[in-house]
């Protein structure tokens, strides 16, 4: 897509984050009544930011297919736990600065005064130290993913109903029926949009499933996934995006997973790629064809450039491939001639999934496929060890020679990424032509 | 999974028990003062109605997902 991410984009969206999160505190300062001590003042205005950040997050889950895409999927989930870890800061810094400026406030939290509040007031606070501390240490805490996303889903709506019941009960800044009004609606968008993303879609899916058509082995421990739509017309999506799977009698289920559509956009079966990486991913070879399938998608803005005159530098680590094979099959199929180099690392050749179509698109005029093997035989002339400095800067000047500007585009091990986005910026690639997709989220 | 049905069924139970206290409480003498000259109920009933409400619908959601 032609300037999916521009400054102009970033800063909107910025921009509106930053407004709506300062909702609260604005609300709070219209007509405030006289202030207080200094110490109390900061205490409350800490409360309110942090309520504010922590309402946007519903918005920066990742799962709003509109906010995903201009933002891209990856830099938003970054965001996202930013966002999230400043929210949580200042909502605890609201009591311990009260607390420090009047020791009073205390009652708030004292069972012995109200019970049901000070049980409330609790709950919040535990349910925000767990929610950020399960989502930087999940595997710390011995959770699942899925788990892991179930209760960061409800004790996110724990935090949003009580935080905001608590501020429109102190009645103190926010007094007018206005007022209440207002950060009433913010949190019930907050709720209406994690039940959306949660609830309603997935059930709204039910109407438009999906069957498997077959699945087959690949090399480096994958299997591949043909699924057609069942009575309904498919999914239109662009090569490089992904989507939620989940399998059996319905939508509503915990184990959704998020795959790359690895074959042509222009296909109208889909399938995916899944290296075995854990439980749901190894029971995929299980799966019968004709069994019932459900997506959510597509997602995503690792989408190469529209404009044909960019040249495409693809860097993949391992299983990162799968959205590369979509592009360069999508280009295949729709006829488009595009300078391409794809850098594909992995221990041997063996473990190179869909390295046979990988050869045959990169016959292909333009295109380009670059096998680096750590650990290659005697008699492998390609490149070896792992992907350095100097082989992307050799791809870089290779492109060099094309007219038009390059985009470049990595998905794999972080490692892999964060030297592919180091020596981009380093040789000069300016952020916004610099496409990166994670798979571990968190 | 057992253990989430089971976590579903406390929630929606403790949700219920905090809503039918919330209503007791919101006939008392000082929520009907309360309610008519504020329009609004008492914070102790307010919580009650708030926390029921999220463990009742936290509760129905555990018992409806599928593991
Ligand atoms: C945008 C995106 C695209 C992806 N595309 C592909 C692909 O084309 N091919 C491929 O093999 N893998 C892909 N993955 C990774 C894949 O989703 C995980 O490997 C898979 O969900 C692991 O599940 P598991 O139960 O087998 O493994 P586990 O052992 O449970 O998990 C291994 C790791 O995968 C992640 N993970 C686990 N469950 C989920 C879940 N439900 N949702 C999201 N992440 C999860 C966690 O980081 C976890 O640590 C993609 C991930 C993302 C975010």
């Amino acid at each position: 897509m032609k300037g999916r991410y521009s400054w102009a984009q970033a800063l909107g969206w910025i921009g509106l984050i930053l407004f709506l999160a300062l909702l609260p505190l604005f609300l709070a300062g219209w007509r405030a009544p006289p202030s207080r001590h200094v110490m109390v003042e900061l205490g409350a205005s800490l409360g309110l930011l942090g309520l504010g950040l922590l309402l946007v997050q519903a918005l920066t889950s990742g799962r709003l297919a509109w906010v995903a895409s201009s933002f891209g999927a990856d830099n938003l989930t970054h965001f996202h736990r930013h966002l999230g870890l400043i929210g949580v800061c200042l909502v605890l810094g609201h009591p311990l600065v009260l607390l420090l400026a009047e020791p009073a406030f205390i009652s708030y939290l004292d069972p012995r005064v109200d019970l049901v509040r000070a049980l409330a007031l609790w709950l919040v606070l535990m349910a925000i130290v767990f929610i950020a501390a399960s989502s930087l240490w999940r595997l710390r805490f011995g959770l699942s993913y899925e788990l892991w996303r179930l209760l960061h889903g409800l004790l996110a709506v724990v935090i949003i109903v009580l935080g905001t019941g608590h501020a429109l009960m102190v009645d103190h800044y926010l007094s007018s029926p206005w007022q209440k009004a207002v950060l009433a609606l913010m949190a019930a968008a907050g709720v209406g949009t994690v039940a959306w993303t949660r609830l309603v879609r997935p059930w709204l899916g039910r109407r438009r499933p999906w069957r498997v058509v077959s699945v087959s082995p690949e090399r480096g421990q994958a299997w591949t996934v043909r699924l057609a739509a069942d009575g309904h017309a498919g999914l239109q999506f662009q090569p490089g995006q992904f989507a939620w799977f989940s399998f059996g009698s319905g939508p509503m289920t915990l184990q959704q997973h998020p795959f790359s559509l690895a074959g042509s956009a222009v296909d109208v079966e889909i399938r995916f790629t899944a290296s075995e990486a854990g439980d749901f991913t190894s029971s995929i070879k299980h799966l019968e064809p004709g069994t019932k399938a459900w997506l959510e998608g597509p997602f995503g803005s690792f989408v190469p450039d529209h404009d044909p005159t960019t040249a495409l530098l693809m860097v993949a680590g391992g299983i990162g491939v799968t959205p590369f094979v979509s592009m360069l099959e999508t280009f295949r199929d729709r006829g488009i001639d595009r300078r391409v180099i794809l850098v594909y690392a992995n221990p041997t050749l063996e473990d190179a999934t869909l390295s046979e179509a990988l050869a045959s698109l990169a016959e292909r005029p333009g295109t380009e496929l670059v096998h680096v093997l750590e650990d290659p035989p005697d008699d492998w002339s390609g490149e070896r060890g792992l992907i350095d400095e100097s082989l992307l800067q050799s791809c870089l000047e290779r492109l060099a020679d094309h007219d038009g500007p390059i985009q470049v585009m990595t998905c794999g091990p972080e490692p892999v990424m964060d030297q592919v986005e180091s020596v981009m910026r380093r040789c000069g690639i300016p952020w916004q032509r610099i496409f990166s997709e994670r798979f571990e989220i968190v | 999974m057992n253990a989430m049905k089971l976590v579903g069924i406390a929630l929606l139970v403790a949700g219920l028990v905090l809503l039918f206290l919330g209503y007791q409480s919101s006939q008392g003498w000082d929520d009907q003062i309360s309610e008519a000259i504020t329009g609004e109920y008492t914070d102790s009933t307010m919580w009650y109605w708030i926390v029921g409400g999220v463990s009742s619908v936290i509760g129905l959601v555990l018992l409806t997902i599928k593991r």
